[in-house]
């Protein structure tokens, strides 16, 4: 026993002396790996069609290649701009009913896995439409008939009803990243812990240590990556990611969406890069009209009156943003402040807002409870609100659940007021569709959609039809303006509204570039150009 | 009645001609009574908690987030601008209301259940036996964490899950002191002279077992505190916006790095109010101990 204890001991010496020698893994380029720090506890899925949570998707990001993407660090999806990964060329038909992407030749699968072909693409798009996959994608894909192969290096995308922004939701990032067939007879556990794309990096391994570990994949198509090492540590506490990144353990960290956090940061660290997307998530505040009182829209109103907005924006300190409509200022075709009519502006006026809930019959106050998240963005929206509320007579305790509960029981019509953080591509149909159409309505048994004021079923008469009208539309300038009166209609029934936009945040080594600027876009980015400086 | 003859000795030993009482020996010891005037002062800030704070506890100003110490908010205030000496004082109340109610419910409940099984034996003192060994062998704070997670946050359900936790113990040292007792000559005298169980565990067993009960609840009671802070720092106890020792600290982690004022306060406050009743607890302990008294 004792020799074997020791050699252990002499074995752990040796491996360690040398791992202080050579700190981490060795190449003539670039010694030093990139480490960054996502907010998960763990990794759930490195298979984009089953994928939940956003670290897994910026580590995903980094293995698969899309078909397109907007160009790096934007949100750009004008046709002209578009950024090809995997694609070499594509057109839309006329209709807007067939995309027709042509494939690059010669790009590989890591792992020796083959060439990919249009093969690979119509079994990834197979994959995610098939009901029995329970691919976390399927509902954006709604409007995807068939895929159909052309030829080895062409693909059509056959759509059931005009789309002239079906790349956006169908072609880019996650769900544009093209995974090969061979996965078909590999179990989903297997593939998402070890997956293989054919991106500019590919998965080593997943230790508890080092997390997720990437290397350069040298059949890349592209340029090479010049760091040749990616470690992605899964950390969910904000604080521990801080500290980490502020020791230097750490070359990019995700954020704590809190207020004041980026200028706390800043003092400890002036010369920290932050990148910052913009509009990040739209946050909307929904009022559940199947409960009373809140099917009486002066009530509603009155609750929107009484939110201070600037007051808001200002406490985030820079990363939250307005929405006078129901798309936030950066998406095509939204309303300005000037555009809105006085009355449809929603200033803050407690005055009015008390005037209105007496109307109703609250003038003695309204009092109710909801459930909210942990999670740090959230809670603290509505801590603020809670509070803003308190001083206009209105009582909201707070029950706070974990993040994972809070989606589940939200999604079963249980609270009378619903916050809902979520990015969407800068695409004027998807926010009024996903958050305002009577078929997204929430449900008792958990089976419903993101409409959480059953707006549509409960009022909100001809907003459906204007909706369903604009997808119909194939003509983007037509179709925002069908969009702009919906919004209208929506802003004055106030069943929700945009109670902030919040960028995402990453805080990052100043030694470290990117190859570009951050601007707008999901809340991950490519590292393949990224690289130290001296 | 013929009971009156048969009263247990415990009248006839506390007032002993020649032995002070074990409680006055309390006040001898400086450092009980601090522990006692440490408790007293926190009981009153809890009481008085809207007159002494400077602020409303709960008044966010976002025009003042993550201060310093100063003039005008004397410990600073947190990322929503709320004043954290305010919050302090206002954070003493769940501690201590819950620290005081949870050992009661569990002393309460574990006491009658712990003198059933000690006096009954049998049966009933084997499942409640078996039943208690399953319960201590999870560490409290885990049952507090599963009860309130099960439950959902919230005060009541606080006190139920803390409660739980502590009732084994009392189950124990109840059961363990009631079977001492159940041996004694004057307890086969009040059988026989007819007296029902009830009664008996009320008149005969209770008052010569609360010793060693008072001793576990006054310890607990600094366990119960402690428990509390880890429940709420973990968001499983006091709800927001309401402040409590736990969800300061859990707050004030994140902004450590511009304010450490927030989790030293309210560590600070839980070190204190622990501290003290662990010292009065040690001191009852003493005090009531036979061995140490005399």
């Amino acid at each position: 026993m004792r020799t074997i204890h020791r050699r252990q001991l002499l074995a752990g010496a040796a491996a360690g002396a040398a791992a202080a020698a050579l700190p981490g893994p060795v190449s003539a380029q670039n010694p030093r790996p990139l480490r960054v720090a996502v907010s998960a506890t763990n990794m759930f899925s490195l298979d984009p069609r089953r994928s939940v949570q956003n670290a897994d998707q910026f580590i995903s990001r980094q293995i698969y290649d899309s078909l397109m993407d907007p160009p790096y660090g934007t949100f750009d999806l004008a046709y002209d701009k578009v950024l090809n990964e995997i694609a070499e060329s594509w057109q839309v038909s006329p209709d807007a009913r067939t995309w027709t992407v042509k494939l690059r030749r010669g790009i590989k699968f890591h792992r020796n896995a083959g060439e990919l072909t249009a093969a690979d693409v119509k079994y990834t798009y197979d994959s995610m439409t098939d009901p029995k996959s329970a691919s976390t994608q399927r509902i954006y894909l709604s409007d995807l008939e068939t895929v159909r192969i052309v030829d080895d290096y062409t693909v059509e995308f056959l759509l059931n009803q005009p789309n002239p922004t079906f790349h956006a939701s169908g072609l880019i990032s996650i769900i544009g990243s093209i995974i090969p067939r061979q996965a078909e007879n590999v179990p989903f556990e297997t593939f998402s812990r070890s997956p293989i794309g054919s991106g500019p990096y590919e998965f080593v391994t997943v230790d508890p240590n080092r997390g997720v570990v990437l290397k350069a994949f040298d059949g890349y198509h592209g340029a090479r990556p010049k760091i040749e090492t990616i470690e992605f540590r899964y950390m969910a506490d904000p604080t521990a990611r801080t500290l980490a990144f502020l020791k230097g353990d750490l070359d990019i960290i995700e954020g704590a969406r809190l207020p004041g956090w980026v200028d706390q940061l800043r003092q400890q660290k002036p010369d920290t890069i932050f990148d910052q997307t913009r509009p990040g998530s739209i946050n909307t505040l929904y009022f559940n009209m199947s409960r009373k009182p809140f099917d009486d829209v002066r009530v509603r109103r009155a609750l929107r009156y009484g939110i201070d907005r600037e007051v808001l924006i200002k406490a985030f300190g820079g990363i939250a943003g307005p929405s006078w409509g129901v798309n936030p200022p950066e998406f095509p075709g939204a309303f300005t402040e000037k555009e809105l009519p006085e009355e449809l502006r929603y200033y803050y006026d407690p005055k009015k807002a008390r005037a209105l809930l007496a109307e109703a019959g609250l003038g003695r106050g309204l009092k109710f409870e909801i459930i909210m998240t942990q999670r740090e963005d959230y809670a603290s929206i509505m801590l603020m609100v809670q509070d803003m509320w308190r001083s206009i007579g209105v009582d909201m305790a707070i029950r706070t659940i974990d993040h994972t509960t809070y989606h589940s029981e939200k999604n079963k019509n249980v609270n009378a007021v619903v916050l809902q953080s979520s990015t969407f591509a800068p695409v004027e149909t998807q926010i009024p569709l996903a958050y305002f159409h009577s078929s997204a309505v929430v449900k008792s048994d958990g089976k419903g959609l993101n409409n959480y004021s059953h707006y549509g079923v409960i009022g909100g008469g001809g907003v459906d039809d204007l909706l369903d009208k604009a997808q119909t539309e194939s003509d983007l300038q037509r179709r925002q303006e069908i969009i702009r009166q919906a919004e209208l209609k929506i802003l004055a029934d106030m069943p929700a509204f945009t109670i902030c936009t919040l960028s995402f945040v990453f805080a990052r080594n100043p030694r470290l570039s990117l190859g570009f600027d951050v601007k707008a876009g999901y809340a991950r980015y490519r590292l393949s150009q990224a690289q130290f400086t001296a | 009645m013929t009971s009156a003859r048969i009263e247990p000795p415990v009248a006839a030993v506390a007032g002993h001609p020649t032995r002070k009482s074990p409680w006055l020996s309390l006040f001898a010891d400086p450092v009980t009574v601090t522990g006692l005037v440490l408790i007293v002062l926190f009981c009153l800030m809890a009481v008085f908690a809207d007159l002494l704070a400077p602020y409303d506890p709960l008044k966010q100003n976002i025009m003042a987030m993550s201060r310093g110490p100063s003039s005008v908010n004397w410990l600073g205030t947190d990322r929503f601008g709320r004043d954290i000496l305010s919050r302090v004082i206002h954070g003493a109340q769940p501690s201590l209301a819950l620290g005081i109610t949870a050992p009661l419910l569990a002393g309460v409940l574990g006491t009658a259940i712990g003198m059933l099984a000690g006096y009954f034996g049998g049966w009933i003192d084997r499942v409640i036996g078996r039943l208690s060994d399953v319960l201590m062998a999870f560490p409290s704070l885990l049952i507090g964490i599963m009860i309130a997670a099960a439950l959902g946050p919230g005060f009541t359900n606080l006190v139920v899950a803390i409660a739980f936790a502590f009732l084994p113990r009392f189950i124990r040292v109840a059961r363990a002191s009631t079977m001492a007792i159940r041996a004694e000559p004057y307890i086969d005298a009040a059988i026989a002279s007819g007296q029902g169980p009830i009664r008996i565990l009320l008149r005969h067993v209770l008052p010569n077992i609360s010793g060693p009960l008072v001793v576990v609840a006054t310890l607990w009671v600094a366990t119960a505190i402690r428990i509390e802070a880890s429940l709420s720092f973990l968001g499983l106890g006091t709800q927001p916006p309401a402040p409590s020792w736990g969800n300061i600290i859990r707050d004030g982690l994140t902004e450590m790095l511009v304010t450490p004022w927030p989790v030293l306060a309210a560590g600070l406050a839980i070190t204190i109010c622990v501290l003290a009743f662990n010292m009065v607890g040690d001191a009852i302990r003493d005090a009531l101990d036979p061995e140490t008294r005399d």
